[in-house]
């Protein structure tokens, strides 16, 4: 389904086929995903995650950040870039980055209860995001 | 024969008549959007779900060169009967409406 974006004729059409895509892709990956984390967990054995079950929802989260990422990038960043006047896209940069962190921040406290290790994973993505950014953004402030 | 046991939504039925229009044709998810209205949000999952209950038969288009491969869907034989029955079940609910309207007026 993200494969037919580069068909979509507007922007703003593949903004939201694009985050309508991403949802799709949850809530068909999602129910999967719990449905065996639950046949795991009531399992007889081993009822408590393992540290393989937990990277492997840390990778989840990673995953999902990266996902987020690639669509506020993909949607976002034209349209602010028209908001700003030129030359302002470490300005666009900031802007985009500081409506994901929100996102990522939001999803995280809605999994962090039921699944930690995922929400790890995202903040994680996040934390790493920042840094990346900062790191290139500095030189251009400064 | 026994249907899968699917939740024939006002967009599932849509989608099925849209399919209905041309039987052995394929389309892309993105026009299929564009002719029933929904997004890709909804669309997708019924699709999936139509596909994961062997009604619509799907494939990888060949595609252009600096562009990517296209999903397509079609009906598979079992599709085509179900949405026919389907639609014929619907109408004769609908003309049994329109019939008990008549008596009540």
């Amino acid at each position: 389904m993200i494969r037919e974006l580069e068909f979509v004729e507007s922007d703003w059409v593949a903004l939201r086929w694009a985050a309508g895509s991403l949802t799709a892709l949850f809530r068909h990956a999602v129910p999967r995903q719990v449905k065996v984390a639950l046949e795991r967990a009531a399992g007889p054995a081993d009822r408590r995650p393992s540290n393989g079950k937990k990277v492997v929802g840390v990778m989840l989260g990673v995953g999902f950040a990266g996902a987020l990422l690639a669509l506020f990038v993909c949607g976002l960043w034209h349209h602010i870039l028209i908001l700003l006047p030129h030359g302002e896209w470490e300005r666009a940069t900031v802007a985009v980055i500081g409506v994901l962190e929100i996102a990522y921040l939001r999803v995280a406290i809605a999994l962090w209860r039921p699944r930690r290790a995922v929400a790890l994973g995202i903040l994680f993505g996040g934390l790493a995001l920042t840094v990346h950014v900062a790191m290139h953004i500095r030189p251009v402030f400064s | 024969m026994a249907w899968p046991k699917i939740r024939l939504s006002r967009q599932t039925v849509q989608v099925l008549d849209l399919f209905l229009d041309s039987p052995k044709d394929w389309k892309h998810g993105y026009d299929i959007s564009r002719s029933t209205g929904l997004m890709s949000g909804t669309l997708y999952p019924i699709l999936m779900r139509l596909a994961e209950h062997k009604l619509l038969e799907t494939c990888w288009e060949a595609a252009e060169v600096g562009r990517p491969p296209r999903h397509l869907y079609r009906f598979t034989p079992e599709g085509l009967r179900f949405a026919r029955e389907q639609r014929a079940f619907r109408a004769s609910r609908g003309e049994t409406r329109v019939a008990l309207k008549g008596v009540k007026s």
